[in-house]
């Protein structure tokens, strides 16, 4: 089963929950998990249960908030004997929902795509103003 | 040929852009709105919301009836957007050949007494009377938000709220 971590300092992962509620929802194969935030578990019992569920014919990817922070040094630690977890600081919503829409496998391969299509995610936007020809139904339909 | 017509008060946004856009694998999407064709501005920020690769024109209702009916647009996996039922109706009186109507997001940015059929769609006593034709149409006419929600038949709910 392919399944996901996203992990954060304080409620940003939560509030990634919200947001990918509204594009896929009942994602059962998602754990979110928000350290250091108030009324949560101690983040190594929340990291342990969640790496306790991926069994090894599972793949996963862990999407942390930042590469420096503490969330994803003790999560690149805890799995760096897992040939079947992957990790990637630095989350972008594109970059999730394309790991959760799509059906690929995961792999290397398919871990080096994922951080492309968040890179790419990233960009400047200028509105520009419409091509009257883009709009006329000849060009629409040719 | 009409992948489907939705309903969708927020026309391209990002349950369109990123998610039945890659459910519905596309060529087109067609926004038929009379208002949203007299403004430029708008125009603008809806056609940076559509996915690369993917072609967008952006018409009147009534043009885009008339793009719809050209023999051309058979051969293309099309998926039209309204803002609101009555405009669905109009185009589903129009067209024969649609493969799904479906209700998506109506009634937030509507301000007046209405009816909620689901967490995303309320509407107005004129678009009721509007869904009950357009049922009479289409009668697979169906409310689903995301193509991975259950499709819940329009005339199921008339029905079982009485409209």
């Amino acid at each position: 089963m392919r399944r996901f971590i996203v992990a954060s300092h304080g409620d940003l992962a939560k509030g990634m929950a919200s947001t990918i509620d509204l594009f896929a929802r009942d994602q059962k194969n998602i754990t979110y998990i928000s350290a250091y935030a108030k009324g949560d578990l101690d983040l190594d019992q929340q990291l342990d249960a969640a790496l306790a569920a991926i069994q090894t014919e599972d793949t996963a990817i862990i999407f942390t908030d930042i590469k420096g922070g503490s969330v994803n040094q003790k999560i690149a630690v805890k799995v760096m004997d897992r040939a079947n977890i992957f990790v990637i600081a630095g989350f972008n919503l594109p970059m999730i929902m394309e790991a959760i829409l799509a059906t690929t496998p995961i792999d290397q391969a398919y871990v080096t795509k994922l951080i492309t299509v968040g890179q790419q995610a990233i960009e400047q936007v200028k509105v520009a103003a419409p091509d009257p020809k883009l709009n006329d139904d000849d060009s629409f339909l040719n | 040929m009409i992948k489907a017509l939705r309903v969708d008060e927020r026309l391209i946004h990002g349950q369109i852009a990123m998610v039945w856009s890659r459910e519905l694998t596309l060529d087109g999407i067609v926004v038929a709105n009379d208002a949203t064709a007299q403004n430029e501005t708008q125009q603008m920020a809806l056609k940076m919301a559509v996915p690369s690769g993917i072609k967008v024109i952006i018409k009147s209702t009534d043009d885009a009836i008339k793009l719809l009916q050209d023999p051309r647009a058979d051969k293309m996996k099309l998926f039209v957007l309204v803002r609101t039922i009555e405009d669905a109706l109009k185009l589903a009186e129009a067209l024969p050949n649609i493969d799904y109507v479906n209700i998506g997001n109506v009634g937030k940015a509507v301000e007046a007494k209405k009816t909620t059929l689901s967490q995303f769609v309320m509407l107005t006593d004129a678009e009721i009377t509007a869904l009950k034709a357009l049922v009479k149409v289409y009668p697979e006419t169906a409310l689903q938000n995301l193509p991975s929600d259950k499709k819940e038949l329009a005339s199921d709910l008339i029905q079982k709220l009485g409209l």
